[in-house]
């Protein structure tokens, strides 16, 4: 009888199938990680030429350090988990040249794929709530860039990889009071700053 | 029912469940409808970065990792040998402690006060200086984190 797809397998058996020397496995686990990873790399590291290096170098790590995993977190959680040490052990390096941030915002506004404006809130939302219903997705991607790393990276771990608090915990090595703080000011100074720009485009 | 409004965390775990809030802040949004305003703001907030397009690179990551992966260290073929190897030394060990123990223990007395006191010492410095190392590296990349 064949073996199933990689695909179907659990992490327990792709990981199996990788350390019992099929390395072609660990395309699987990377397709199924990558997710995150890129969010994690995007988010912390402004630079954009140096990302797909460090990402890179993340899954690299992880495969070279796969018989150390002993499963006592999800693959995906101690994937994240090289990622944000990766991107930690990168920003210490790069920390005297790193980019300013003005020059880093309009290079991550030239890679950003354009969205389309967001629809507005159904019939039954406040009508003052529709506040926010133009361009919205626009204006809060380039709000969360203007936030330092770890703020983003919270905010995109929980609001769009939809990570629990515990999870990101896990991955940052912060307690999860930590967490839940930072992402509480991190959503206070994207609503102020959403706020502020649409009392400045007068709306 | 609250007569001041809600406090900014109360806004935002509303916004994410309204069965988080506790009866009387839920009482006082029911009827506030400037605290209703603020929640509906972060609400759209929420939805909006969950449809955020996620970041993507314009090649194919899992072709180039599994390109450059390098072959993983084979498992050593007789580990039954290390097991061995470690039995045969602890039994020697053993037999060693059996023998000359008692002569060992005559001539170390007294100093163990010494060497005790002196390994505590050490121990202790060693665990400060871990302490420390640590809590710099936090900060370090706190700060890196915070204001890169």
């Amino acid at each position: 009888m064949s073996s199933p797809p990689a695909s179907l397998l659990t992490d327990q058996q792709l990981v199996a199938q990788i350390l019992g020397g099929n390395a072609a496995a660990f395309g699987q686990v990377v397709r199924r990680t990558e997710g995150l990873v890129t969010q994690m790399v995007f988010k912390m590291v402004r630079h954009p030429a140096d990302r797909p290096d460090l990402a890179q170098e993340v899954y690299l790590k992880a495969y070279k350090n796969l018989a150390g995993f002993k499963f006592q977190a999800k693959l995906s959680t101690w994937v994240g988990q090289i990622a944000y040490n990766t991107c930690l052990h990168y920003l210490e390096k790069k920390q005297l040249v790193l980019l300013d941030p003005t020059e880093a915002v309009a290079d991550d506004e030239a890679a950003r794929p354009r969205t389309a404006p967001t629809q507005h809130a159904g019939p039954d939302a406040d009508p003052e709530a529709t506040l926010f219903g133009r361009d919205l997705a626009d204006i809060l991607g380039a709000a969360i860039e203007q936030l330092p790393p770890l703020y983003r990276t919270l905010v995109s771990l929980y609001h769009q990889q939809e990570l629990s608090y515990e999870e990101i915990a896990q991955i940052t090595s912060l307690p999860d009071g930590t967490v839940k703080n930072y992402l509480f000011r991190a959503r206070k100074q994207l609503k102020l700053h959403l706020l502020a720009r649409y009392q400045r485009d007068d709306l | 029912m609250t007569s001041s409004h809600l406090p900014e965390p109360a806004l935002q775990a509303a916004a994410e469940s309204l069965a988080s809030l506790p009866s009387s802040q839920a009482a006082h949004l029911h009827t506030c409808t400037q605290c209703q305003r603020q929640v509906a703001i972060y609400r759209q907030l929420y939805v909006a970065a969950a449809q955020l397009p996620p970041s993507t690179f314009d090649f194919d990551l899992a072709a180039s990792v599994v390109a450059q992966l390098p072959q993983l260290p084979a498992k050593p073929a007789f580990t039954w040998v290390l097991g061995l190897v470690v039995v045969l030394v602890a039994g020697v060990l053993a037999a060693f402690t059996l023998v000359f123990g008692g002569a060992l223990a005559q001539a170390m007395q007294g100093m163990f006060t010494v060497l005790g006191a002196g390994l505590g010492i050490g121990a202790a410095i060693f665990l400060a200086g871990q302490c420390l190392e640590l809590l710099a590296r936090h900060r370090r990349h706190m700060r890196l984190l915070a204001f890169s």
